[in-house]
């Protein structure tokens, strides 16, 4: 399609003629760049005059016809100051001017990233964050998105825990989705990029991560679209906000490199408090006892009490520790005036405090721009980079989870004394793990388990200007991904016992590849009415296609742990491309003729093909009069495979203005107020993150069935009109500099209402389906974001700046139609959809005290009357996951050559519910409990915080130990964080020997060192595991076992050359 | 210049509108499926009658995976059969009659039931699409009809109090599932439940074939009804079914007391869950649960009650046949009662069978005071079977309460773990007699199952919990 679009064009363009130039008296002369190299393209002008030329290849220019006498010879260039000098222009002949630009910083620093295009700060009319690269790498963060937290107002980032390369959930401005994802849509270079957080599942209480494999050092700016003026032209995606991440490119003159060191450890923010064995036995026995038992308590993992008391482990010490981190990143720029190239190689790898997991990330890239012509470049860009995950268990699967729950402190790691069966055979010998409990070390160190990503980005485009003003850009994307999860898990681990060989080492694979391109063409033209009246349009089309494929389980018995996952990676590289391109393979992997796919041995457990695409045509129209009014009108048709066949195409107008007052005469001038801008828009945007295919339902085949017979069955029902999600938003916002900038705020007020909100809904059981998608609900999200830069304090060797930023925000599901609170399908949540509540409502039952006379938990009912029982019909909604308010404050203190960084962030008015401590602190069971149990009920007129021990859940008033979800673990969610201090020193330009460098900067940094919150748990900053989008949508600040964020110390050098 | 510049611009935005117009895009915009695999979009689903059978198999596959214990087991834990479980939530909350919109387990067994139904129902709605004989049609038709009445059938005898708890059977019910259509379906009333199940076997049994066969016939759309007409205390028309069925059907009562039998089936079964021998020479074992709940290497989830396990083995000093399913168990000082009905590897599963018929018309002959002969004779037999002597025998001359009495006995003993002693206590109470369960009024509210928490809606109140 690239092609034959180029061609059509190319054809057009040939026919195009240029009128002649003629010359007459003429002003000549060559205008170099900053670096002195001849510089094309810059306009020189006669001013008060439209005569004027531009310079060529050889940054030359002649003017003909000029005015006799003394003119004044403007040169302009964006991104350079322009500059006015005067000739005196003789009757005859010609006059010479020549100029050297100079880089015009401030004039650079105010174009943005759009959508389609880059604008000027100051004639943006939506709201725009945007985002710096040395912003981003300033924190230690595996994965770019972490470093957003508290930089952009109305943009809440809850970083994943402690595990390496987890992914931080983005909130742009609210949640406006329930079931379908949440987060905005990530643009890298013109393409969105697959951001799939479910394609291994859950598996291991992980998420993969698809932002980890970024290296956040190729990131020049990341630019955050927050409402619909600026997300409009992104249709029916754009609803959720949109990320736009522009890699770097060459810059400067000649080469210059950038070599970047950080060594760093990785520590917890908290570290669980878990009872000892002597504690726990006591409280089993005390509640075997409690529940009129008599004599010893049985106990677990087949322990007898002698063995019991003997032992003590400490499970979170033999799970956390210390973890090392390590980064290199060299970048070389090149550029001239034709050529620019960035080209970087980086390894980072990411150790955490969690024994035996860590992120090791390798990646390549190289950006290229080439000027063909004065009429047309090309620009491409592309990245390699291959993501190693070290895997532990964590949460409900192992690790430190498992520390915190069923790994009893009596368990001991290894077996002291031979293991007998009752048939006198010795199954576990003297060092062997012990397993007839939960044991952590057993499972991390027996299995190797690594998730291997490698992903490329890339990028072509050629921009090609076939008339004055007219700027045409093809434009092709392609997002690589192959994500592999594989495990070794050897036969002792599978078994336990010796003797049984039943099930021999197995190694399991789980491959997914994805291959999502994209081609968009685009027509920007730029149409000057007057001086005054300026407009710009846009028109544009794109196409995009994903498609992933996933085999459920590759697997293999009876191999080594030596032979490389029975050579399943060999080759990995060649096949790598091979498959991506093998449409073959992508449609039948079991019986595509690849010899370096064909698995030698394995068995595939089925495999699953996922395919979506979008066609879209879009348009954009900018107004400026005067460089004071500024108005735009976007407009974008989606259409996309996963839409329903009776809403094929969705239409998704938006329309916005600006007015910047300090033009008018009545602020011009003012010394105070050096720049004030109002704007305002109003736009529809969609959501279209359904899950592919839902529209159809679908009758699955099964065989062995009934009577071994094959059966076929409805599975899911099919729906033709579901259809995107639909947001109608207004946003208005102030813009403005006081004394001379030195202070800049920006003050924004939105509402977003969201309708046709996609539910996956969990119909009444008796309807034998399980659940369906339809377009249900109603949401509202209102609020107020301020952000402000001042520079406090400004003297010849000391600078302080502060950025400032809130956002509240007001989150209301307005309606899910007839459904209940239980009607929407959450994971393993534990909050509900209720309506008059925002999303991610704790739903739960209300808990009063502890009785003084029994020692049974206190509830109140759904009437505030106090009962002993436990009952769902009581349940309310009590708390919320979402915060009111988030931010952050960035102090920066330039001291002669040091700088000193503070970035605080903060979020408040959200509640945190520890789902662990229903166990922790609960029933009497198979979990060990926190040392805060000791304030549990004892005697009659005890004020206890916690009832009196017992296994059975009828005395909590429970039906079961798991279903304890009340206000009792329901905690305050507000905290305030000492992100980031760091302190750095930074060497001017110097040599050694004859090699001379640019600078050097050393940097110490300490990240999440202290936090300010009122949470009884362990890190009041969580993103747990997720089932699911809904559970990431619903979840955040539910807490099962998470582990708790790292903090880590890091030494940073950064050498420039 | 510039008419050059807008003619561009025009010409540019209309090729692009061609490209957008295209009839193409919505080409571009159909991503099916893939068609391999095991997925089939709905529009090419069901075009052969084999197709549709496959349909009907799946819905008996359903049943296969329910009644393989982990349907009956609810209704055993809500009896006086068992003790507490071992270690099962759960199981422990049905046995304490405690049940939660929450309960996994209730709620799961309580799905299945909705997806029986559902794929009945797509059968029935189906049928128009293929190509059948009458008779074909018919029989089809009439199987979907059978597998929705036993759905609908055992569901409610779970989640609602029995036929009689009111005099008009005006109490609150299930909702009645007649299509596959997701609407939020009300809850009907008892009686209006039965109607509807009554009309289904009333078209099984005009349709389904006699001839004995892993799937449903005309015997066990009958033998169902005596089951129906039984818990609503309409003891004539169970009398006369389960006459009918003892005198005509191509069955006969087993010698064993222990029917859950492999690989042959019981001859006594007239519907069951099959456990195939796989053509891949494995088994298709359907009886997991049972083996789950009650083998367990001698330390099982679910155990009888003292009391009951007297019973079982009080004759001949439990050196019986009935006796020596059972056995005291003695670990460390803790005595427990455990059976051994389901130690072995595989058996099929009875699920209507010859003995309830012989014990339905039993009662029913002494409800009525007909026949006492016959009844006796009827209960006789199964003692016989169960002790191998005439040593508990009723006499000659029991009076028809004795009667009752003996036979209410023997269906708790013959059936003791697929709900028929739950069953029978609330008919018992419906029918006005002072029934306590366990320390508990038979109509107290947790002895019948709560919901899953998204049955609830405005049109479909919730059971009240707990309250035993």
């Amino acid at each position: 399609m690239i092609k034959l679009y180029s061609k059509a064009l190319w054809v057009f363009f040939c026919s195009v003629g240029f009128s002649a130039l003629t010359f007459g008296q003429s002003i000549t002369g060559s205008v170099l760049d900053e670096n002195s190299i001849p510089m094309p393209g810059v306009t020189v002008r006669i001013d008060g005059t439209t005569n004027g030329a531009a310079t060529d290849l050889n940054g030359v220019y002649t003017i003909t016809n000029a005015p006799v006498g003394l003119q004044n010879i403007v040169f302009t260039f964006i991104g350079y100051k322009s500059f006015t000098v005067s000739v005196n222009v003789p009757a005859t002949g010609s006059v010479k001017a020549d100029h050297k630009m100079e880089l015009d910083a401030e004039a650079l620093a105010e174009y943005v990233v759009v959508g389609y295009g880059v604008q000027r700060q100051r004639e943006v009319t939506g709201s725009i964050s945007k985002v710096d690269g040395k912003q981003i790498t300033d924190i230690p963060a595996p994965s770019f998105e972490a470093a957003l937290q508290g930089k952009a107002a109305g943009v809440q980032v809850t970083q994943g825990s402690g595990l390496a390369g987890s992914g931080s959930v983005v909130r742009v401005r609210g949640i406006a989705s329930i079931s379908a994802a949440g987060d905005p849509l990530y643009v890298i270079d013109g393409i969105p990029i697959t951001q799939d957080y479910f394609l291994n599942g859950n598996r291991g209480a992980f998420n993969n991560n698809p932002l980890a494999s970024i290296n956040p050092n190729d990131i020049a700016s990341i630019e955050i679209l927050k409402d619909a003026a600026a997300t409009g032209i992104y249709g029916s995606r754009g609803a959720n906000g949109v990320i736009l991440i522009t890699t770097k490119t060459g810059s400067g003159t000649g080469w210059s490199f950038d070599l970047g060191t950080r060594h760093g450890i990785s520590l917890p923010t908290a570290r669980p408090d878990m009872l000892n064995s002597n504690e726990l036995l006591q409280i089993y026995q005390e509640a075997w006892e409690n529940d009129g038992n008599v004599g010893l308590a049985p106990l677990f993992g087949g322990i007898t009490w002698d063995q019991a008391r003997q032992t003590d482990t400490d499970w979170v010490d033999e799970t956390i520790g210390v973890g090392f981190k390590q980064a290199y990143n060299f970048s070389a720029k090149y550029a001239t005036k034709k050529f620019k190239l960035f080209s970087s190689i980086g390894y980072d790898d990411n150790g955490t405090y969690l024994l035996g997991n860590s992120y090791e990330r390798t990646s390549v890239r190289a950006n290229a721009e080439y000027e063909i012509s004065k009429k047309v470049s090309i620009t491409a860009t592309t990245s390699l980079s291959s993501g190693i995950n070290n895997r532990v268990d964590a949460a409900w699967s192992g690790g430190l989870g498992a520390a915190m729950s069923t790994a009893l402190p009596y368990y001991p790691i290894f077996y002291g004394d031979t293991v007998f069966n009752s048939s006198g055979v010795a199954t576990r010998l003297p060092g062997d793990y012990y397993d007839l409990g939960t044991n952590p070390v057993r499972q991390r160190e027996l299995q190797d388990w690594k998730t291997r990503e490698l992903r490329s980005i890339s990028s072509l485009a050629v921009d090609i200007k076939p008339i004055k003003n007219m700027f045409v850009k093809v434009y092709g994307g392609l997002d690589l991904m192959s994500l592999k999860d594989e495990r070794f898990i050897p036969q002792l681990l599978r078994n336990g016992d010796r003797t049984n060989v039943n099930n021999p080492n197995l190694i399991e694979i789980y491959p997914t590849l994805t291959n999502n391109w994209n081609t968009n063409a685009t027509v920007t033209y730029l149409h000057d009415l007057t001086d005054k009246h300026k407009l710009t349009y846009l028109v544009g089309f794109e196409y995009q296609q994903s498609r992933s494929r996933s085999l459920n389980r590759v697997w293999r018995e009876g191999d080594d742990q030596t032979a490389d996952f029975g050579g399943y990676n060999n080759g990995l590289l060649l096949d790598y491309f091979d498959t991506f391109f093998d449409e073959d393979f992508l449609n039948d992997p079991e019986n595509a003729e690849r010899p370096r796919d064909t698995l030698p041995g394995f068995n595939v457990d089925g495999s699953n093909l996922q395919v979506f695409n979008f066609v879209s045509g879009f348009a954009r129209v900018n107004y400026a009069y005067n460089d004071k009014y500024f108005a735009q009108a976007s407009f974008r048709a989606d259409g996309s495979s996963r839409f329903g066949e009776n809403n094929r195409f969705g239409y998704f107008p938006s329309v916005s203005a600006g007015w910047v007052i300090s033009e008018e005469d009545f602020l011009k001038g003012s010394e105070i107020i050096s720049f004030m801008k109002i704007r305002a828009g109003w736009g529809i945007t969609g959501n279209a993150s359904i899950p592919n295919y839902q529209q159809y339902g679908e009758y699955q085949v099964r065989e062995n069935g009934y009577n071994d017979e094959t059966f076929r069955f409805l599975a899911s029902p099919p729906n033709p009109n579901l259809q995107w999600e639909t947001s109608n938003a207004i946003d208005i916002s102030l813009e403005t500099g006081f004394f001379n900038d030195r202070i800049t705020t920006t003050l924004s007020f939105y509402n977003k209402s969201t309708t046709d909100v996609l539910l996956r809904i969990t119909p009444q059981p008796s309807t034998g389906f399980e659940n369906f998608w339809d377009n249900v609900g109603k949401i509202v999200n209102r609020g107020i974001e301020f952000q402000l830069t001042s520079t406090n304090m400004q003297r010849e060797r000391f600078l302080w700046k502060t950025d400032f930023n809130i956002a509240y925000n007001y989150n209301e599901i307005v309606s899910i139609g007839d459904y209940s609170p239980d009607a929407i399908s959450g994971g393993t949540n534990d909050t509900r959809v209720v309506v008059g509540a925002p999303v991610g409502t704790n739903f739960l039952v209300e808990f009063s005290h502890v009785d003084p006379e029994t020692g049974r938990n206190v509830y109140l009912d759904i009437n505030g009357n106090e009962t002993m029982v436990w009952d769902p019909a009581n349940r309310r909604a009590v708390g919320r996951v979402l915060p009111k308010a988030v931010g952050g404050i960035t102090n920066t203190f330039d001291i002669g050559k040091w700088t000193i960084g503070l970035v605080m962030i903060y979020s408040f008015g959200s509640d945190i519910y520890d789902s662990s401590s229903k166990r922790q602190l609960g029933v009497v069971s198979e979990w060990n409990m926190r040392s805060e149990i000791t304030d549990r009920w004892r005697q009659t007129g005890d004020n206890a915080r916690y009832a009196q021990g017992s296994l059975l859940p009828e005395n909590y008033g429970l039906d079961n130990a798991f279903n304890n979800n009340s206000t009792q673990f329901l905690d305050d969610g507000d905290y305030v964080r000492l992100r980031r201090l760091s302190v750095g020193y930074n060497f001017s330009k110097f040599s050694i020997g004859s090699m001379p460098f640019e600078g050097l900067n050393i940097t110490v940094s300490a990240v999440n060192f202290l936090t300010f919150t009122n949470f009884d748990g362990l890190d009041p900053e969580i993103a747990r595991d997720f089932e699911d989008a809904t559970d990431r949508n619903m979840s955040p600040n539910i807490t099962f076992l998470t582990p708790p964020q790292e903090m880590s110390f890091n030494l940073a050098l950064n050498l420039r050359f | 210049m510039k008419t050059f510049q807008i003619n561009f611009l025009f010409r540019s935005l209309f090729a692009l509108i061609l490209i957008f117009g295209c009839a193409a895009c919505n080409d571009l915009l159909e991503q099916t499926p893939p068609a391999t695999g095991s997925n089939i979009l709905p529009d090419d689903a069901i075009n052969t009658a084999a197709d549709l059978n496959q349909v009907l198999i799946s819905a008996y596959d359903v049943l296969a995976n329910t009644y393989n214990g982990g349907a009956q087991a609810l209704p055993v834990l809500l009896s006086d059969n068992l003790v507490r479980p071992f270690n099962q939530n759960d199981y422990t909350s049905v046995w304490l009659r405690s049940t939660s919109i929450f309960n996994g387990n209730v709620s799961n067994i309580f799905r299945q039931y909705g997806i029986a139904i559902l794929r009945s129902n797509t059968v029935i709605e189906n049928l128009d699409r293929v190509q059948l004989s009458a008779a074909e049609r018919n029989s089809i038709e009439a199987q979907a009809r059978f597998i929705r009445a036993l759905g609908h059938f055992d569901c409610m005898r779970s989640w609602a109090f029995s036929s009689g708890y009111t005099n008009d059977d005006s109490h609150p019910g299930i909702a009645i599932r007649s299509s596959s259509q997701i609407v939020n379906a009300p809850r009907s009333t008892v009686g209006e439940v039965y109607n509807f199940i009554l009309a289904d076997l009333a078209f099984a049994q005009a349709n389904l074939s006699e001839t004995p066969s892993v799937f449903a016939t005309r015997w066990a759309a009958l033998a169902l009804e005596a089951e129906v007409r039984f818990q609503r205390q309409e003891y004539t028309e169970a009398l006369a079914i389960a006459d009918d069925i003892l005198a005509n059907a191509p069955y006969s009562l087993d010698t064993a007391v222990n029917r859950y039998q492999y690989p042959q089936v019981s001859p006594e079964a007239i519907f069951y869950i099959f456990s195939a021998t796989r053509s891949d020479g494995s088994v298709d074992n359907r009886s997991g649960t049972f083996r789950t709940n009650y083998f367990g290497n001698g330390n099982p989830a679910l155990r009888l009650q003292q009391e009951f396990y007297q019973k079982l083995t009080e004759v001949s000093g439990g050196e019986t046949p009935r006796g020596l399913l059972y056995e005291e168990l003695d670990q460390d000082g803790n005595i427990s009662y455990i059976t051994h009905m389901f130690d072995a590897e595989i058996f099929h599963i009875p699920v209507l069978s010859l003995t309830q018929m012989l014990l339905i018309r039993a009662e029913s002959l002494a409800e009525l005071n007909q026949n006492p002969g016959q009844a006796i004779d009827d209960i006789n037999f199964i003692r016989q079977r169960a002790y191998g002597s005439v040593v508990a025998d009723l006499e000659p001359g029991a009076s028809a309460n004795q009667i009752i009495q003996a036979a209410r006995l023997e269906r708790r003993m013959e059936f003791p773990f697929n709900g028929q002693r739950y069953y029978d206590l609330v008919r018992i109470g419906a029918q006005g007699e002072n029934v306590i369960v366990r320390g508990a009024p038979w109509d107290c509210p947790g002895m019948i199952l709560q919901f899953p928490a998204t049955e609830q809606t405005d049109l479909f109140p919730l059971n009240i919990s707990g309250g035993c």
